[in-house]
């Protein structure tokens, strides 16, 4: 009996530490909308901006052109993609020479890159095997 | 039509293919070849202190490094008991990321080598992971960049047992690609903020320490964010959220009226006000806070609904009606 109450303690105190540990930032109140919320609307608003950015670019709407897309179609079906499609092509824009604002002929090269990237993603395009994900028809 | 867009397109991935083949180092290429006029030719941070790797401790070596740049009092010892994984015989790029948190100090994404090179033009080392090895057989390292030289087309290193590497740049940029740019710099939650950062990366390393509760350190860089980003309402609602945190109504009241000044429609500035409001008994303001939250919609209606019933049902606010 006074094993089991003492191994039961022992566990609550495990239980309790590790839920300490573990706990997430819950804000003193519970209707409050905390920061890890804040911060999620904000990434994607940013992600948003920074792809949004890109494609009104004179030199990346030429690209567009020039592969015979049009320019502002593209930026639409783009407002439609998900967050997460979203931040991962604001990700390989800000990592990439083209969106550091180098521009040469080299940059150029990984401007057409990521342009074809884009097209491939809305549709427009299929250069790249590895943006066809999940289609209904195989081979 | 169909034929010449085809012809056109295959012409256009020709080209890139070409250019991307003559040049596997497209940034120190364009780099060295065309300058960006605002950087300095050259730059090395002599300053940086250096602790030589043991064993398979490059983590705790080069977070210790700059940690220490930073004003921390920390040895890679001291760091490799939280930070290194034995079974792994290595740090974690997450572990690197707490590890910095828990001294209370914010890690900032560096997104790629351009930025990289600027950061330490700044004068803020740059602790950067490199795959020294291919893809299929990786040989991951962490090493802190503390200098380059465009014309001799060189950057300096703290790494492993040399105190002062110096490796060609393009090299740096095989072996830190393979990592995928994976690099940070390490700031100080009051300032200055790193040229890397976004408002929102800032945010993010803000957060960070709210995760592992370093409260007040969170509360200084969110209030530095606002300094930077005067505008934005985000630094805003953040600092007031730790403030509630810590009960501190009134500083909470003040920080979200002014984030209200900036934009009357955001549901959560009108919801977590309205809250703020009802603590301090300010019974009609939260109502009317919490009915216009509820009417701005967006994907918090329901935390909405619940604070305008709370307000509603609330003791204390029928006793002043």
């Amino acid at each position: 009996m006074f094993n089991n109450i003492k191994s039961k303690s022992v566990a609550v105190l495990v239980i309790a530490s590790f839920v300490q540990s573990v706990v997430p930032i819950v804000p003193a109140m519970a209707s409050v909308i905390g920061n890890e919320q804040v911060l999620e609307r904000q990434s994607a608003a940013d992600s948003r901006s920074t792809v949004e950015a890109f494609m009104n670019r004179e030199d990346v709407r030429a690209q567009f052109k020039s592969l015979g897309v049009n320019p502002d179609e593209a930026t639409q079906r783009v407002a439609a993609l998900s967050d997460a499609e979203v931040a991962d092509l604001a990700g390989r824009i800000q990592s990439s020479p083209a969106g550091q604002g180098l521009g040469t002929i080299v940059g150029a090269a990984v401007l057409i890159f990521i342009v074809l990237l884009i097209t491939d993603l809305l549709g427009f395009t299929h250069v790249f095997g590895f943006t066809n994900k999940g289609s209904a028809n195989p081979g | 039509m169909m034929v010449r867009r085809s012809v056109r397109l295959i012409a256009a991935v020709g080209v890139a293919v070409a250019l991307a083949g003559c040049a596997a180092t497209p940034i120190t290429q364009s780099l060295t070849a065309a300058p960006p006029p605002d950087l300095p030719v050259m730059a090395e941070l002599r300053d940086v202190p250096f602790f030589a790797q043991t064993e398979y401790f490059c983590g705790p070596a080069a977070l210790a490094t700059a940690l220490k740049d930073s004003g921390v009092d920390t040895t890679p010892d001291g760091l490799a008991q939280a930070i290194y994984t034995p079974g792994r015989q290595g740090t974690l790029q997450t572990e690197i990321l707490t590890g910095t948190r828990r001294h209370g100090r914010l890690a900032i994404p560096v997104a790629g080598m351009v930025n990289g090179i600027r950061e330490v033009a700044d004068g803020n080392p740059v602790l950067v992971l490199q795959n020294l090895s291919l893809e299929f057989m990786p040989q991951w390292h962490y090493a802190v960049l503390v200098g380059y030289d465009l014309k001799a087309r060189t950057v300096v290193l703290r790494s492993g047992e040399i105190e002062r590497e110096m490796i060609d740049m393009k090299t740096l940029e095989h072996t830190w690609r393979r990592a995928e740019f994976w690099g940070i710099v390490v700031a100080k939650p009051e300032g200055p903020v790193p040229q890397s950062a976004s408002m929102v990366s800032w945010l993010e390393a803000a957060l960070g320490l709210e995760r592992v509760s370093r409260l007040d350190d969170a509360l200084m860089a969110y209030r530095t964010a606002i300094l930077k980003w005067p505008e934005a309402t985000a630094p805003l609602i953040a600092t007031a959220n730790v403030l509630i945190t810590q009960g501190v109504w009134a500083d909470a009241e003040s920080v979200l009226t002014h984030a209200y000044n900036l934009d009357q429609n955001d549901p959560i500035i009108l919801n977590n006000l309205a809250n703020v409001l009802l603590e301090r008994k300010k019974c009609r303001q939260a109502e009317t806070m919490a009915e216009a939250a509820v009417a701005a919609g967006g994907p918090f209606l329901a935390i909405s609904n619940d604070t305008l019933a709370t307000v509603r049902a609330a003791p204390a606010c029928h006793q002043s009606i």
